[in-house]
């Protein structure tokens, strides 16, 4: 009697222990698909709200400059029988020098009808601010050629560059800075309103599509500048 | 007294083995206390690191998106994909491990996911690219000097030797995992 009672017993806790086998099993598998659905389901989200953010939608500021790389993208001063392609971020430090080193040398060229410049004012380097300055400069750029004083406003943006990782200037002191060179009313009224931040972004998207990495980049009639200094520009040229 | 040591390293006695069996020895022994221990430590650096990779990157998606394009691997509209899907992702990926659900099959997705990273970084230092992993934030070209691909891999190897314990043993202390389990399935 003892016998089989301890037999019956030993069985039952062998069904017992497989049940709780198969219900360990199940849970495993749920909760690891639940973990996978929720990571695509996080990717999704990502997804969405990237494509909310981007708009192919823009705002362009008047007197661009327009061939076939360019639409609309850039700035350019001069003629002549040679092109300068300048990439540069008013947050980036090197773009700074190299517009300091280049920009008699540069007026020189223009004046001579050597060169024609041609300038991309690109924002990528908003994570290197605290306020976003990359984009809201390069926004208040795009607000000064509406007052035809893009090339002042842009020297007046570098002379007031930033230093890397602080809150650049305000938009109240990109304003200020723009009465320096002679904007008015409704130059704050477009800063404002991050009016050009559209054109922007644009801006960013081409200087991906054409696989550039880094500010500032030059090209020189097509053909990138490892090392803008005056003198490699000036042999790029042909003197 | 005796017979505690003999139990302790099961066989000769302890003294006369080397250091290093001996240390072996206690951490087999000690391991069903130890392992699950080492578990929670290992969830909690890859939480905290996908987190705060994710954190950095989630509030400039046309910036991330740019920093897998300076990689040169994938075409452009494919790096902007993974951009903005990357760092929820991380986020997630850093949130279950934290609460310890399906640590598994997560630390799994976890190590591919770095094994993703080590390739990437490897074949950009291999091609001569300059340019930082991006891992957290900012991305895109450096100066040749200011590279690190040497140290990102290194960090990224260590890390992924994380995600593999886990896989290899996912029974963690304070975990959800545990939770559901119940106590009866955790002794």
């Amino acid at each position: 009697m003892s016998k089989r009672y301890s037999q019956k017993q030993a069985a039952a806790k062998v069904v017992r222990e497989q049940l709780a086998k198969e219900r360990r099993r199940r849970r495993q598998l749920w909760t690891a698909l639940g973990a996978v659905v929720a990571i695509a389901v996080a990717g999704a989200a990502g997804w969405l709200v990237y494509s909310s953010q981007e708009d192919d939608r823009y705002n362009t500021p008047p007197g661009t400059y327009s061939d076939d790389q360019s639409k609309g993208l850039a700035f350019a001063v001069g003629e002549g029988p040679h092109t300068i392609e300048v990439f540069s971020d008013y947050q980036c430090p090197i773009c700074r020098s190299v517009e300091t080193a280049t920009r008699d040398t540069f007026d020189q060229w223009v004046a001579a009808k050597k060169v024609k410049i041609i300038q991309y004012p690109v924002a990528v380097l908003d994570n290197y601010s605290k306020n976003e300055y990359s984009t809201r400069a390069a926004a208040a750029a795009g607000c000064a050629a509406e007052g035809g004083k893009f090339h002042e406003y842009n020297h007046a943006l570098y002379v007031n560059q930033p230093a890397e990782n602080t809150a650049g200037p305000s938009d109240a002191e990109l304003i200020e800075m723009g009465k320096t060179v002679g904007l008015g009313d409704s130059f704050g009224q477009c800063v404002k309103d991050g009016k050009y931040k559209t054109w922007t972004k644009q801006l960013n998207r081409n200087f991906e599509n054409r696989k550039l990495r880094g500010t500032p980049t030059i090209f020189v009639d097509g053909k990138q500048m490892t090392d803008p200094s005056i003198a490699n520009l000036t042999a790029a040229i042909g003197g | 007294m005796e017979t505690v040591r003999a139990t302790n390293v099961a066989g000769d006695t302890a003294s006369a083995r080397p250091l290093g069996k001996r240390i072996i020895a206690v951490l087999r022994q000690r391991w069903p206390v130890f392992g699950p221990w080492f578990g929670t430590l290992a969830r909690l650096i890859l939480a905290g690191v996908f987190i705060v990779a994710g954190a950095l990157k989630v509030g400039d998606l046309a910036e991330s998106g740019r920093a897998a394009n300076a990689y040169d691997v994938l075409p452009i509209e494919l790096g902007r994909f993974v951009g903005a899907v990357l760092p929820f992702m991380e986020i997630m990926v850093g949130v279950l491990l934290l609460v310890g659900l399906a640590t598994r099959v997560v630390a799994f997705v976890n190590g591919l996911m770095y094994l993703v990273f080590i390739t990437a970084i490897a074949q950009a230092w291999a091609r001569g690219l300059t340019i930082d992993c991006g891992c957290f934030g900012e991305g895109g070209q450096v100066a040749p000097e200011d590279t690190r691909y040497a140290s990102e891999i290194f960090r990224d190897t260590l890390l992924f030797g994380l995600t593999a314990f886990l896989v290899v043993f996912p029974r963690t202390r304070y975990s959800l995992d545990a939770c559901l389990a119940g106590p009866e399935e955790n002794e």
